[in-house]
């Protein structure tokens, strides 16, 4: 018994020599980095107006799902009320740019920092409690956003909503075909994508990680849990504020439907149905999600709502990692200074590529 | 009338009482842990020895009763601020990051010395990379003392076999730079040769200047690692001193055979 | 606001009350036994709303004129059926995904109930129904109180069920072999209880009850629309917490004192910031008393 497993151990140490990983599959990263680039610049060849305004859509759907994958998917918490941060950053344009003078670039920061704030108020109470009430809870809070929309008329124009601002520019460059907010949606949408990708390779992503693993191993480790969490839901904010003052702009019009419990159902639906934790993943499911309910529902009606929940539910069923899994890995140039310990040189340790 | 911190010993448990519902899993347990010391708590199963670590670590707030680190208390704090006091814990039923891979393990144990902030970590500037590096060359040193120096840092935690599990939490909690460690069964399910090294490990935890509290059925491993044992059955403490002394104790001959013993 | 109006709010309270607390016991008794908010509970009360409507008017039709029966077999039929389509909804979205990580039962459940109002949404065209009224609309007048006599028999209706459910639980064998498994699953499946057999038919009374909340609320109000399974979930939801999820008795005092509380909020503030306040107090109470008004039944192991 003891020889086995000795002879198992040393089996298993032989097996898992500590070796930098050769980067894999470079044609096929080369490969998707070419389609994607593709994929992104195909409303300025396809041209018109319905492809850049769909395309725009994509991305903010893609950033929307950035900023609700670092809640959902880095730090674990269902969070069922995330367009109300949307329909802050909305609003707040809206309001800077009719009564104060304010232009898009003055107002986008204040709506994020808004929309940060929003969320630390909400965060505050609500993430010392479990995983399930905290759904119920942002729930109630997303209902909360939609009715005040369109009940305090006096900031938001009650079920009307706002509308009637100038034309806004940059550069000079007026906004005023959908081809001109692409570029800016899609930078959004990249600014969010590196962001959240640093982020998730850095101390906060692993705190947010160990938490979404298991809270008290995490407060084992020393990680300030409520802190963390809260951390969380204030990046979060940031990116559907951003993201609703560039919707606000590119249909002219901010209004509650727009923030319904429905819409922040479809944003989990992208996040998990991407995978959550992943970059790539949550962009894709803010494309599908754009796809399914331009393309579909103008053959399929109403039908929409039972896709989407049915995909929701297959997609948690059958692949609950989403359909781009996230894998988590550490960065290759911190593994190369793990194997450069001066003290130790590389005896024993195989070291390929350099 | 506050004492001199030198005369406090590391960790005093007074009167520590612990109830679930009707249910008193610790009753009135009392010791001393003098820097420097491995203490064994030893009983039957079910005697309440993670109950007391579940206390001293913050994972279970309501106790009543008095644990104080250096002198000063450490009720009301959390999880994380009683790690930042310096007493650092694994737990008997493993509990790694399932999406975390070897080294970020004892980096996240590091969390609270890594000094990099949000800026830093959004933009990866200068500064977060000297951090991460700094870090991973620590985490490289701990993870060579605990013996997981062959192992692929970069592989999921989980992935590994058990006994390598165990190090690896000993790792994370290493990484903390604790006062005290807290061990609950660090050799459960080991082999003799296994535990031999697990031994081995826990004085050498002891030798950089850890004091140990050591939970653990093993009594290979007790009788050889700790400078005292307390024995606790039925959530109260029947005996402490040194092994040889516990060893014999009729009480504690008793408190075993009378509940069936694991080892 | 004088006397006479305060009580009439507290009894119109009440009568609502009585209504979210049947839903609430649904959302208890699930819970209670594995732990999870099961968020399809309002998609489920919904449907048995709709399913009172089609029943109702189908046995309108067949010229069942007398009210009552045409209620009791309504109640009976769409209870079965709504039970039917619960014990799918454990089958899909619960039982695969029991020892998967909290998050993945949560968004299940949650993709169910979006799926059973979408479907309702999609086979009744978004259109509100009405319910046939059943009875005389010639109010009763009990001291300084005015209720329609629909509402007291929905009240009664309403507190006859759950003191039902309450004496199943606690008497029947059935009942006790849920409560031996809502306090400790392993424990209950080594003392030979089919436990996946407990939590379908917990899931399938849940259901049940949540339908019988549907037809009294259609019945009560006149309409039924396809977003009411999202208000009512959610108010439900708040009741359950507030009596102290898990515990079935809790259920109806949650219910009934959500009921007032709405009742009053509506009399003070104006109507439409109704659901808000509902909100509101949904999320003051998780925060500051998690554990309901009369505490938690169900005990967290660390
Ligand atoms: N969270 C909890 N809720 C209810 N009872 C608990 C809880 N944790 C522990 N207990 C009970 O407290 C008592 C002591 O348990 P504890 O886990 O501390 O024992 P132990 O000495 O660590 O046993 P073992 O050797 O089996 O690990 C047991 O009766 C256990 O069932
Ligand atoms: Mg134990």
């Amino acid at each position: 018994m003891d020889y086995l497993s000795a002879a198992r151990e040393r089996l298993i140490r032989a097996q898992a020599r500590v070796t930098v990983p050769p980067r894999v599959q470079t044609a096929g990263r080369y490969g998707f980095y070419l389609g994607a680039l593709v994929f992104a610049s195909a409303p300025y060849w396809l041209g018109g107006i319905y492809y850049p305004d769909i395309w725009t859509d994509m991305a903010l759907w893609g950033t929307i799902g950035l900023g609700l994958n670092v809640v959902i998917g880095f730090a674990g918490l269902l969070d069922l009320g995330y367009m109300a941060f949307y329909a802050i950053g909305g609003y707040v344009f809206a309001n800077a740019a009719l009564y104060h003078g304010f232009s898009l670039w003055e107002a986008m920061p204040i709506g994020a920092v808004l929309s940060v704030v929003a969320s630390a108020i909400i965060g505050f109470p609500t993430l010392r409690v479990r995983g399930d009430y905290l759904a119920i809870m942002t729930l109630g809070f997303g209902g909360i956003v939609y009715y005040a929309a369109q009940n305090m008329t006096s900031l938001t124009g009650g079920y009307n909503g706002l509308f009637g601002w100038k034309t806004q520019s940059i550069l000079g460059h007026p906004f005023a075909s959908p081809i001109d907010f692409y570029p800016l949606a899609l930078g959004l949408t990249v600014v969010a994508a590196l962001v959240t990708r640093a982020l998730r390779g850095s101390r906060v992503g692993r705190a947010w990680s160990c938490i979404k693993d298991d809270e008290v191993a995490a407060g084992a480790a020393g990680i300030p849990i409520i802190r963390y969490k809260l951390y969380a839901y204030m990046v979060g904010a940031v990116w559907a504020g951003l993201a609703g003052a560039i919707f606000a702009v590119k249909q002219n019009i901010v209004s509650p439907e727009t923030f319904t419990f429905n819409q922040s159902f479809f944003a989990v639906a992208v996040v998990i149905m991407g995978g959550m934790g992943s970059i790539t993943g949550v962009i894709l499911g803010g494309v599908l999600y754009v796809v399914i309910a331009e393309w579909m529902v103008t053959y399929t009606g109403t039908l929409s709502g039972v896709i989407f929940s049915s995909l929701l539910l297959l997609v948690v069923l059958l692949r609950p990692q989403g359909l781009i899994p996230f894998r988590p890995r550490p960065p290759r140039w911190l593994l190369r200074h793990y194997l450069e310990d001066p003290a130790r040189g590389t005896a024993g340790v195989s070291q390929p590529d350099g | 009338m506050s004492a001199n911190p030198t005369a406090e010993p590391l960790l005093r448990v007074s009167g520590l009482t612990v109830a679930f519902g009707g249910v008193v899993a610790v009753s009135d347990v009392s010791f001393d842990l003098p820097a420097g010391e491995i203490l064994g708590m030893i009983g039957p199963n079910g005697a309440g020895k993670t109950t007391v670590f579940n206390a001293i670590s913050g994972v279970i707030k309501g106790y009543r009763g008095e644990v104080r680190l250096l002198g000063r208390s450490l009720r009301g704090r959390n999880a994380q601020q009683i790690v930042a006091a310096g007493i650092a814990r694994t737990f008997q039923n493993i509990r790694l990051f399932r999406s975390l891979t070897v080294i970020e393990h004892v980096l996240a144990g590091q969390h609270r010395r890594i000094r990099e902030n949000m800026v830093d970590s959004a933009l990866h500037t200068p500064r977060f990379r000297q951090a991460e590096i700094d870090a991973v060359r620590q985490a490289r040193a701990i993870l060579d003392f605990v013996g997981l120096d062959q192992v692929d840092p970069g592989a999921r935690a989980l992935s590994l076999p058990y006994g390598l599990q165990r190090r690896l939490e000993i790792a994370r909690a290493l990484a903390t730079e604790p006062r005290l460690l807290m061990l609950d069964e660090p050799a459960a399910g080991m082999n003799t040769a296994e535990s031999i090294d697990m031994s081995r490990l826990v004085r050498n935890v002891r030798e950089r200047g850890v004091t140990v509290l050591l939970v653990e059925h093993d009594m290979r491993v007790v009788m050889s690692v700790c400078d005292r044992i307390v024995v606790l059955n039925f959530g109260k403490i029947i005996v402490q001193g040194p092994p040889e002394k516990v060893r014999e104790d009729p009480d504690v001959i008793a408190a075993y055979l009378g509940s069936e013993s694991s080892t | 606001m004088s006397l006479q109006e305060l009580l009439q709010q507290i009894a119109n309270g009440l009568v609502v009350g009585s209504v979210y607390g049947l839903i609430a016991l649904g959302y208890t008794m699930v819970y209670g036994i594995v732990r999870l908010i099961n968020f399809a509970q309002g998609g489920l009360y919904e449907v048995g709303a709709y399913l009172g409507v089609f029943f109702f008017t189908l046995m309108g039709k067949f010229g069942l004129q007398y009210p009552i029966p045409a209620v009791l077999i309504t109640l009976v039929i769409s209870m079965t059926l709504t039970g039917a389509l619960a014990f799918v909804v454990e089958r899909v979205a619960y039982r695969p995904l029991r020892n998967a990580p909290l998050l993945a039962p949560l968004v299940s459940s949650l993709a169910m109930f979006f799926l059973l109002i979408s479907v309702v949404q999609v086979v009744t065209g978004a259109e509100p129904l009405t319910y046939p009224s059943v009875l005389s609309p010639a109010p009763l007048h009990l001291g300084p109180i005015v209720l329609s006599p629909t509402s007291l028999i929905i009240f009664f209706a309403a507190i006859l069920l759950m003191v039902g459910m309450q004496q199943f639980v606690r008497r029947t064998k059935v009942g006790k072999a849920m409560r031996a498994t809502a306090a400790n699953r392993e424990a209950a499946a080594l003392m030979g209880i089919n436990t996946t057999r407990i939590v379908s038919l917990t899931f399938v009374l849940g259901g049940a009850m949540g339908a019988a909340a549907g037809i009294l609320y259609g019945v009560n109000y006149g309409t039924v629309t396809y977003d009411m399974g999202e208000f009512g979930g959610l108010v439900a939801f708040t009741a359950a917490v507030m009596g102290g999820i898990g515990n079935v008795p809790g259920a109806l005092v949650g219910g009934l004192t959500v009921g007032v509380l709405s009742s009053f909020a509506s009399t003070f503030l104006p109507n439409q910031w109704n659901e808000a306040i509902v909100f509101a107090i949904l999320i003051l109470i998780l925060a500051i008393r998690p554990q309901g008004i009369l505490g938690e039944r169900v005990a967290e192991r660390a």
